[in-house]
């Protein structure tokens, strides 16, 4: 068993060491606009367009709406497509949905609300955009900061005998950095703290994630994107002796159509919970078993 | 009931006609002094010209259409001809006059300073308009 553990670990160490380094080495390496830049008028200008919206698939991203601006969010996660023509991918099975507000306060801040089907989460997030790139890059990256509040507004019967209203609650909070590398390629790396105030037996209250996304352009309005989910399993962290429950890795993949007032993203997910903490900590669908479903995500801006 | 129908047949008639209206020729621009001797900061070069098409394809191409005829997925639906982008009359306009009207706009043409709020993309679309020209 403690064989296993360390293999174990060894394994999250070393995918947390190729996420981090891969990032450092393309932020380094990958500098274009650095060559690219025109004059010095536009130096000092943030780079427009890391990404499409806020959010890329499962992920938030660090683009925040305009002053002003509204974005409408509707969510969509079809059932796993393990069953085949049976239920036609997945797509006649028990699906999940969210639907979020969100608002610009400012350029940089950005409120919003959400809820979602299942265990009926109500979610109310915030994201402050801290820096943004440059055209220079003298400043290289843009980084923000996100952080969520979700309330499970199931009958307190599902929350055992001594029920507080504080076991509805949980939490999510990430740090998102990213860089573009041209008007084509944009890459972001966000590490992840989840903390659920109560959970299911045996599963940890706490869990530590990493996430790093990318997108390319492959026409002017339509781009391919990934994004990878890893929950550090590590046994120093570990609350309980067991690695039953540990949540498993998340890889999606998909295309995104941007117009002036909607974003469509269609793509397949292994994650099903839409609201963050909820994958983050409770993912059991695995990669390597091909635990993949059809999900998309369509932005209203008005 | 008879005059009901009759009404009905009248409604469906006028709101037929209302669409058959032609689209009305855009009136004259008052373009500011400063707009007009604006000179275009971004070179005209490969790179802003494709960095204009995406601002193109993303914002402007659903009115005024792939190739700037003005006849995009949205052009029958408003009130003003969109204009045509290749025409000589267009293109003999200078790059700050077409600042003036793609960027701050009026009426039909909206505002695009919040939507396009980089500098670069807001002159590279200039950029990419000149393509257009035959």
């Amino acid at each position: 068993m403690r064989t296993k553990y360390i293999h174990k670990k060894a394994k999250n160490i070393s995918i947390f060491g190729s996420i981090t380094g891969l990032f450092v080495i393309l932020l380094i390496l990958g500098n274009p606009l650095n060559v690219n830049a025109q004059t010095d008028e536009f130096a000092n200008e943030p780079v427009s367009g890391t990404f499409e919206t806020g959010l890329l698939a499962e992920t938030q991203t660090v683009a925040t709406p305009f002053a002003g601006e509204f974005e409408l969010h509707v969510q969509h996660r079809f059932g796993l497509i393990e069953n085949g023509l049976e239920d036609v991918f997945g797509i006649y099975a028990t699906s999940n949905i969210r639907m979020g507000l969100n608002y610009g306060i400012t350029e940089k801040i950005m409120v919003g609300y959400g809820y979602t089907k299942e265990f009926k989460l109500q979610e109310f997030h915030g994201k402050y955009r801290v820096l943004t790139q440059t055209e220079s890059n003298s400043i290289p990256v843009s980084v923000a900061v996100y952080g969520n509040l979700a309330i499970n507004s199931q009958d307190k019967s599902v929350f055992g005998n001594d029920y507080k209203f504080s076991d509805r609650l949980s939490y999510f909070s990430q740090l998102l950095i990213a860089h573009k590398f041209n008007d084509n390629f944009s890459l972001q790396f966000g590490p992840s703290f989840t903390h659920f105030n109560k959970t299911d037996t045996l599963v940890e209250h706490d869990k530590v994630a990493l996430s790093l996304a990318g997108r390319a352009k492959v026409s002017p309005s339509m781009s391919i994107f990934f994004e990878y989910d890893q929950p550090l399993n590590i046994d120093d962290m570990r609350e309980f002796a067991s690695d039953e429950n540990d949540p498993e890795a998340n890889l999606s993949f998909g295309i995104e159509i941007g117009t002036s007032t909607h974003v469509f993203q269609v793509f397949m997910s292994n994650y099903e919970g839409i609201t963050p903490q909820r994958n983050i900590l409770y993912n059991k669908n695995k990669i390597d078993d091909g635990d993949f479903l059809f999900g998309f995500n369509i932005l209203v801006r008005f | 009931m008879k005059t009901f129908k009759i009404i009905i047949l009248v409604a469906i008639a006028l709101f037929a006609f209302s669409f058959s209206v032609q689209q009305k020729k855009a009136g004259p621009w008052e373009i500011p002094a400063e707009y007009k001797k604006m000179e275009n900061p971004l070179a005209n070069d490969k790179a802003s010209v494709n960095k204009g098409k995406m601002v193109y394809m993303k914002h402007c191409r659903s009115c005024h259409g792939n190739t700037g005829l003005g006849d995009g997925p949205k052009a029958a639906r408003l009130k003003t001809f969109p204009g045509d982008f290749t025409s000589a009359e267009f293109q003999a306009q200078s790059d700050g006059e077409l600042f003036y009207k793609s960027i701050i706009g009026r009426d039909e043409m909206p505002n695009y300073e919040k939507k396009i709020p980089s500098k670069k993309d807001q002159w590279s679309v200039i950029n990419y308009m000149r393509t257009f020209k035959k």
